[in-house]
């Protein structure tokens, strides 16, 4: 009898748990999928635009089906100029400022956040400010400071730079290791390791989601960039992607149907990129348990 | 010590990427990465000199322009060689003034007529009085005589040449025939007025199909066209004082204003973000002014004919240059970028439509066009481009030509296109903001 | 004063690892940003050398009203976009780390607009906020709301951008979300068996817990929406019309700086206008991280 009467209980508060947890789930996927739904709208436009002719992207009332349907657009797009030349370009550039990008800014980021020194707060809000002014007008100083680097016209004003850290992820950084509980540093340091090794064992495994997120700006603020290539470099076959695709802007007459279908083309990695890098989206292993 | 090590081998790796990215390039056979391929020029007269080239224009047009190039440095193997450095989209201007700001503008290059005066009163671009006397009667293209002189207002500055145009495209009107004979309607003569212009259009107009008679956006076609077809100017002759409070301009005005009370064109919202000249090929609106280049052959079901302006008092009509010029502060010898230049101007001259050399607009039916049939300008067409390119006229350049637009935009185009004021108000508003802004 | 050996380990550790930065701040940055601030001073048209003309850009600037119309229009956008923002990157990120199936796939098409090519992003707002025929207006006709006149009229032309914003909001949302994979599961549970509310143990857990990047999120949403450029600077490229929308509803205050200085040539001005942005700005983020101190929560204090 006590067997069944207290097995009753449990069932139904088990029962109702799960039932809100189906709810919970049901809701979810309806937010997920709705909004996905939403967000996927303008690339279906974007992809349908991708097989029009020309002359059916800007009609009006807009039509949604192309007839015919272009798939001739891609090949047209993406031989008509070097695209290969240009993936490569990009590519070489993205990785270089993603390496550069994790390497410089988690330094500087764990030096801001662990380490007493003076003039600390002071830096750091310089560090800050280089961020405040609008970089339309740092552009002709910089150029001509690159100018006398001799670095025109090559890579290197579009690479080196993230070497040397940027505002942007430092300050994201220095977030992240603040959230860190000390004591694990603490603890590493009784045992007798020293900042280099807590640094690279203890905390920056700690963070990984934080480093992911970086890489992953990183990554696509340079394969997106089309400002800094288009100032720095002349040789056409230095062009980037985004270059590329500028170009199908003539001067009485722009190929919107090969600009949407190459867009569609030059997205594509960015997005494989990111589907990729979720695994490392994950939670860190220690923080559970550590803060009550 | 551990610590050095790890802080040392940091270095090494980027060492080591910085050195793969000269090295993977260099193994690909380009350009390194990481060196610069802009030769300085040398002057020594043994090795071929680099003259650097700067323009705008997208991949095909570039493309039409290398093969252009090509031919060029076949003849001039040896002596020197150009390098087209192309800049896409639309931000040629601001490459190149920053480049001016730097020093490292190329040798020879585009320049947007609008700011032909401003670089030339700065001393950027190179004078061209030696060069032409030296050239003119070698070449066509070097001597100004040779040119419309409505295509040479603002390359002269001080009485000196700084620039040449190489492209001088005039505004025409393009209709559609099958629209017209469906109204029953004669197609335009070639001294048509603006009330022909305004019975057709109105006949033309059909919104219950969507037709329309023409088509007026905010921009374009230029409100200045009309303007000048009654006589009218927007400044005075030495640009101090703005005209637009004037009887012959509020004409002008009246006009366009007129075109909307008719409703002889869509309306304006409904241009937004619409490729207007596709209107006009898909048979929505009947008659479009657009640039003698356009070429509107791939119309849907009709061929496009095109006609002059109508008249107001006068005839007249917009004209779009470019211009080529040399950098003053340029390395290469003199000789190297005058043979340049003229090759330049001369293979140019033989692509674009319409050639500003009298000459050369002489055999504009001999012009290679790719697109239109029989890959040549229909001979109907170029009895009104050559006509037209002897009145079309340039908008006055001022000082301050981005806010130009923009008080055009907010002060013209956009209330009397929405019919929120008088020609008569607009006019005034617009003749403060004008002479305000030529200060 | 006489320092232990242990506090100058600390300080000489400390700049051992900033000195990337530091380094790179004095050979690539420094220069730039000092000249910027001398031309401020100058008349500079970029073809010739600047000439010194003392504060006469900062006086200027007080008499001209496109000065204090971007400052408006860029105000406006700033103090409606950054919690809207804010916000719904903040729910989208709640919403993302749910734990369901298919979920790397819900990530990436939720941040499928941050990577479009800016090239392509122009057509396609222009295509989405069309009066006539956007399918933003067609979505609110369908709801039986007004359908507003977007961009075409000055009144909602700020508002079409805000609109534009929540579409950008993916790299917040990846921070946000990122910041949410600290917050251990251990702690909504408990909350859970105390019987807390869902709105409870948000406000109480997740928002502590991620207020370090709140603080991120809401500082770079300061400088970046006065900042605010490349859109409306593609949005705007039109024959005739200007890039500022009608009537400069659109004169976003980067947007007016880059014309003056590249288009009108008056980079001196520009520059003046660019600095007077920085201490506006600055100002603004100094409050913030003062204010910080009331609600932001670093699991590791050590300040």
């Amino acid at each position: 009898m006590t067997y069944t009467e207290a097995s009753a209980i449990p069932r139904d508060a088990s029962t109702r748990a799960r039932l809100t947890q189906r709810l919970h789930r049901f809701v979810t996927y309806l937010l997920l999928i709705g909004t996905s739904i939403c967000f996927l709208i303008p690339f279906a436009w974007l992809v349908i635009s991708s097989l029009k002719p020309n002359d059916q992207i800007f009609v009006f009332p807009p039509t949604w089906w192309p007839k015919p349907v272009e798939w001739s657009n891609y090949i047209q797009a993406l031989t008509s100029q070097p695209f290969g030349r240009y993936a490569l370009n990009s590519l070489l550039i993205a990785l270089v400022n993603v390496i550069g990008n994790l390497v410089s800014n988690s330094f500087v980021a764990y030096g801001f956040a662990r380490f007493r020194f003076p003039g600390r707060r002071l830096l750091f809000m310089l560090l800050l400010a280089t961020m405040m002014v609008p970089s339309q007008v740092l552009l002709v100083p910089q150029f001509i400071l690159f100018h006398d680097l001799g670095w025109i016209d090559t890579f290197l004003p579009l690479t080196v730079p993230s070497f040397f850290g940027s505002a942007f992820y430092v300050f994201l950084l220095r977030q992240f290791f603040m959230t860190i509980p000390i004591e694990l540093e603490e603890a590493a340091r009784i045992d007798g390791a020293g900042p280099l090794r807590i640094f690279f064992s203890v905390v920056l495994p700690l963070i990984r989601p934080a480093l992911t997120a970086v890489a992953i700006f990183s990554f696509q603020g340079a394969w997106n960039d089309f400002l800094t290539p288009l100032i720095y470099l002349s040789d056409p076959s230095k062009f980037t992607l985004q270059l590329g695709l500028a170009q199908f802007q003539g001067s009485f007459h722009t190929d919107w149907n090969l600009i949407m279908a190459a867009s569609v083309v030059v997205m594509l990695p960015m997005a494989i990129i990111f589907f990729v890098a979720q695994k490392y989206f994950v939670q860190g292993i220690t923080m559970t348990g550590t803060k009550g | 010590m551990k610590r050095s090590v790890k802080i040392a081998s940091a270095i090494a790796g980027a060492a080591v990427l910085v050195a793969l990215g000269i090295a993977i390039p260099t193994a690909l056979n380009r350009p390194g990465a990481f060196a610069s391929s802009k030769n300085t020029g040398s002057a020594s007269t043994a090795a071929p000199v680099t003259i650097t080239l700067g323009t705008w224009g997208g991949a095909q047009e570039n493309q039409q322009l290398m093969q252009i190039i090509d031919k060029i440095n076949q003849k001039y193997k040896g002596k020197f060689v150009i390098e087209d450095y192309n800049v896409p989209g639309g931000n040629y201007d601001q490459k190149l003034n920053t480049e001016f700001a730097a020093g490292t503008a190329p040798d020879i290059f585009y320049v947007d007529d609008s700011l032909a005066q401003t670089y030339a009163s700065e001393g950027v671009l190179l004078d061209l009085t030696q060069y032409i006397n030296e050239f003119k009667s070698k070449a066509l293209v070097a001597n100004p005589a040779n040119y419309y002189p409505n295509t040479l207002v603002d390359v002269r500055y001080s009485g000196h040449y700084y620039a040449l145009p190489w492209i001088a495209q005039p505004v025409v009107m393009y209709y559609n025939p099958k629209l017209f004979q469906q109204a029953h309607l004669p197609i335009p003569s070639p001294n048509w007025t603006w009330q022909d212009f305004m019975r057709d259009a109105k006949k033309l107009t059909n919104p219950s199909k969507g037709i329309y008679g023409y088509l007026q956006s905010n921009g374009w076609p230029p409100v200045e066209m009309y303007i000048w077809s009654y006589g009218g100017d927007i400044y005075n002759a030495s640009k101090t004082k703005a005209l637009l409070n004037t009887p012959a301009d509020i004409k002008g005005l009246t006009l366009m204003a007129d075109m909307v009370k008719e409703g002889v064109v869509p309306p304006l919202a409904k241009l937004a973000n619409v490729d207007i000249e596709d209107l006009f090929r898909q048979g929505r609106v009947a008659m479009f002014a657009g640039g003698a280049a356009d070429g509107n052959y791939d119309t849907n079901g009709f061929t496009a004919k095109i006609q002059q302006m109508p008249m107001g008092t006068t005839h007249a009509t917009d004209l779009y240059i470019a211009d080529l010029a040399i950098n003053a502060h340029s390395k290469v010898p003199k000789e190297d970028l005058y043979l340049a230049y003229t090759a330049l101007l001369d293979g140019i001259d033989h692509w674009k439509i319409v050639p500003p050399v009298k000459q050369y607009a002489a055999n504009l039916q001999d012009i290679v066009v790719p697109g239109a049939p029989g890959n040549h300008t229909p001979s109907d067409r170029i009895q009104p481009i050559l006509e037209s390119l002897k009145y079309a006229k340039v908008i006055p350049v001022v000082k301050n030509m981005a806010n130009y637009w923009n008080i055009m935009s907010n002060d013209i185009y956009q209330p009397l296109l929405l019919g929120q004021m008088t020609p008569q108000q607009a006019a005034q508003k617009a003749e403060q903001d004008l002479n305000a802004n030529l200060k | 004063m006489k320092h232990s050996s242990l506090a100058v380990r600390e300080w000489l550790t400390g700049y051992l690892f900033i000195s990337p930065w530091l380094i790179g701040f004095i050979v690539f940055t420094l220069g730039p940003l000092a000249a910027s601030l001398y031309l401020s001073f100058t008349n500079y048209n970029l073809l010739q050398s600047p000439q010194f003309i003392g504060a006469q850009n900062y006086v200027q600037m007080v008499h001209d009203p496109n000065f204090w119309q971007a400052l408006s229009v860029t105000f406006y956008y700033a103090i409606f976009a950054i919690p809207l923002d804010l916000a719904v990157a903040l729910a989208l990120a709640i919403l993302l780390n749910q734990r369901v199936r298919y979920m790397p796939l819900f990530r990436t098409i939720f941040y499928l607009p941050a990577i479009l090519p800016p090239v392509a992003t122009s057509v396609l707002w222009n295509w989405i906020l069309n009066p006539d025929y956007g399918i933003l207006n067609a979505f609110l006709h369908a709801l039986g709301l007004p359908q507003p006149q977007w961009l075409v009229t000055p009144q909602w032309t700020v508002p079409a951008y805000i609109v534009m914003s929540v579409w950008g909001v993916g790299t917040w949302m990846v921070i946000f979300l990122a910041g949410l994979q600290d917050v251990p599961q251990s702690l909504y549970e408990a909350a859970a068996i105390d019987g807390a509310s869902i709105w409870g143990s948000f406000w109480n857990i997740t928002l502590p817990m991620i207020s370090p990047v709140l603080l991120f999120n809401l500082v770079q949403g300061v400088i970046g929406t006065f900042s605010y450029f490349t859109q409306a600077y593609i949005m705007g490229n039109g024959v005739g019309g200007s890039n500022a929308g009608v009537d400069n509803a659109g004169l976003f205050y980067a947007l007016y700086l880059y014309i003056q200085g590249f288009a009108e040539l008056h980079m001196g001005y520009a520059s003046a206008l660019a600095w007077v942005l920085f201490f506006i700005v600055l100002i603004l983020t100094l409050l913030i991280f003062k204010g910080s101190a009331l609600w932001v929560y670093y699991g590791g204090e050590r300040d």
